[in-house]
């Protein structure tokens, strides 16, 4: 019987917070030494994998893990089948943040969601589109079709990204913010009623592994022990 | 050893058909259409898919949440077709055959797509249907009502109520009060979801959600502007021009200064006060203890004092069906969809207790012109979901 499969997040606040998570739960997790990437939890039939975070959920998906710590708008927004991945625990409680549209701060006309709805139908009637940079193209898409927000186009864009209404290359921005500084600092206000999503750091796994009835409170030990039992 | 690949699933809220199935919703739409063609409706078929923009362009953004969209491998954003009317439109439109000399009959099946985000409707499923275009007289549209209800006769099913209600006679009523025509779909739209647990406060709270009361103006305050119902529009103008340069600096994408001035004036001139709005909902909330009888609707609109002639229109078209028997008037029939401007109607199937939506239409003049054709003689249809139908056909 192969081990099972546990991907943590290689970097980042999410890499810290997964570790002492484990931890608190009294499971210890081995790095290996000579490889950086790989490690095991003592005392468990269970390998570590540290990945990066964009791709724990692929990474399940496609049954290169069982279980991974992942931030949930991750989840949601690479989730390419529904039926083969499930959320065990959506709150770890931790890596928590919120993705919000932000629109320029000179948009003094604009609060609230409904006023992004008249605001892309003025630009549609002048031949323009509503341009929103994200990383997020599907829950900020979803998101706005479900507020009545009908006419934008979203473009793609990777890091630093909040300087994208500066730079000219996008109206608005949709980012993963804790503080809102940056937002802040870039000239940009979030919009009143437009957070997408709120997000913190949960685990998922492979469907088919998880029990019916599977414990449902948060200790991370006995859920992976019957994960292991259920599969022999 | 080799392992064996977990199967695929069907997706959520799709079904395969057996044999039987298949047969009875093949009967049931060659019934229907063959119906349609013996009183001069014309078969047509459109592609399944179509660009986005022409479903988006028909519903104004309400279809869009159920839209199934992708980008094709040319990377153009098409969508599966939720029904039948936009494509119809589009292709009868290109082919020059909307002009506003002929009158032109056109009946349809296949299958139609929506993404329903519960577990109780299938996302694909066949419809049957037929648009009229070329008149705008209330034999049209009893014409119409004939047929729908004709159609079911011919399938068989009995214990059909067909509930007849008119956009145009709420928009008689709601043009007594002064509102923005964004208030006004509002009120229609959430006038049918209007029962025991959701009533006026309901409706009041809503609308205060979206910042339709009084929109939201707190930011004339930083622009050191004062708006009030005497305000001169002129003088308003000018100050927003000298304030607006001085205020704004830092990007504005793709809206120019004066974008954000005339968004502001148009705001300032749709606002509608809360007073307006609370006794255009009263209103419209009293015309369903009156559903049922025009006697006593004429009444109700006379004591107010508010003319209209729509309620005559709805009248005759009633009085034009030859089969009465199942008509029910019933001003809450709006459907969801902001197109409609005139006859709407639900067919509904009594299933034990329970009743069941099978079909509906209605009257969507306008539809044309919004989509781009220059069409101004009127246009209206219905449609019925067959597999629906044919699933009572097979229980029974």
């Amino acid at each position: 019987m192969n081990k099972l499969r546990l991907l943590l997040p290689s970097e980042g606040a999410l890499s810290e917070g997964a570790l002492e998570l484990l931890e608190n739960n009294n499971i210890s997790v081995i790095k290996e030494k000579s490889r950086k990437y790989l490690g095991y939890i003592q005392g468990m039939d269970v390998d570590v994998l540290f990945q990066r975070s964009s791709d724990i959920t692929e990474e399940v998906e496609s049954g290169n893990g069982d279980l991974g710590i992942v931030g949930l708008d991750r989840y949601f927004e690479y989730r390419k089948n529904s039926y083969s991945t499930k959320v065990i625990i959506e709150n770890l409680g931790f890596g928590k943040a919120k993705l919000v549209l932000a629109c320029p701060n000179s948009w003094i006309d604009v609060s609230y969601l409904s006023d992004l709805s008249d605001v892309a139908i003025q630009l549609r009637n002048k031949g323009m589109d509503l341009r929103i940079a994200t990383k997020y193209p599907k829950l900020v898409r979803d998101f706005l079709k479900q507020a009545g927000v009908n006419y934008f186009v979203l473009v793609s864009a990777s890091g630093g990204f909040e300087a994208a209404p500066i730079l000219g290359y996008a109206d608005m921005i949709a980012d993963i913010t804790v503080t809102g500084t940056t937002i802040r600092d870039n000239d940009l206000k979030i919009i009143k009623d437009g957070i997408v999503f709120e997000s913190q750091a949960s685990l998922i796994g492979k469907k088919s592994l998880i029990p019916e009835g599977l414990d449902s409170s948060k200790d991370l030990k006995k859920i992976i022990n019957q994960i292991l039992t259920n599969r022999i | 050893m080799e392992k064996t690949p977990q199967p695929i699933e069907i997706l959520k809220q799709f079904s395969d058909k057996d044999q039987n199935s298949v047969n009875v919703i093949k009967r049931s739409s060659d019934l229907v259409e063959s119906f349609l063609s013996s009183r001069g409706y014309v078969s047509i078929d459109t592609p399944i898919i179509e660009k986005t923009e022409l479903f988006i362009r028909k519903a104004s953004g309400d279809i869009s949440s159920q839209l199934y969209t992708f980008e094709d491998p040319e990377g153009v954003l098409v969508s599966l077709r939720p029904d039948f009317t936009a494509s119809v439109i589009r292709s009868l439109g290109n082919k020059r055959l909307l002009n506003d000399k002929d009158s032109l009959k056109v009946c349809y099946s296949g299958p139609v797509f929506r993404f329903f985000n519960d577990d109780s409707n299938f996302r694909q499923f066949n419809q049957v249907g037929c648009e009229f275009f070329g008149s705008k007289s209330t034999k049209a549209d009893s014409e119409v009502i004939d047929l729908a209800s004709g159609s079911i006769e011919k399938l068989g099913l009995k214990d059909i109520e067909i509930r007849v209600g008119h956009i145009g006679v709420l928009l008689d009523l709601l043009s007594h009060f002064d509102l923005p025509s964004r208030s006004k779909l509002f009120l229609i739209n959430e006038f049918r979801l209007v029962d025991k647990s959701y009533g006026l406060e309901e409706i009041l709270n809503k609308a205060k959600s979206q910042n339709l009361l009084n929109g939201n103006l707190n930011f004339l305050n930083e622009l050191e502007i004062s708006v009030n119902k005497t305000n001169d529009i002129k003088k308003i103008k000018q100050e927003l021009t000298m304030n607006l340069e001085k205020k704004i600096d830092g990007p504005l994408g793709s809206r120019s200064i004066e974008d954000i001035r005339e968004r502001i004036i148009e705001k300032i001139i749709s606002r509608t006060s809360f007073e307006d709005f609370n006794e255009a909902t009263i209103a419209l909330l009293g015309l369903i203890e009156l559903n049922g009888s025009l006697e006593k609707l004429n009444k109700y609109f006379k004591s107010r004092n508010i003319k209209t002639d729509q309620l005559e229109r709805l009248e005759n078209i009633i009085e034009g069906v030859s089969q009465k028997d199942s008509i029910v008037i019933d001003l809450n029939v709006t459907r969801n969809l902001a197109y409609y401007n005139g006859m709407v109607f639900d067919i509904f199937y009594e299933n034990f207790d329970k009743s069941i939506t099978i079909g509906g239409g209605g009257r969507y003049d306008e539809l044309p012109n919004n989509l781009g054709y220059q069409f101004n003689s009127g246009a209206l249809g219905f449609a019925f979901n067959i597999d629906l139908i044919s699933e009572l056909i097979e229980k029974k």
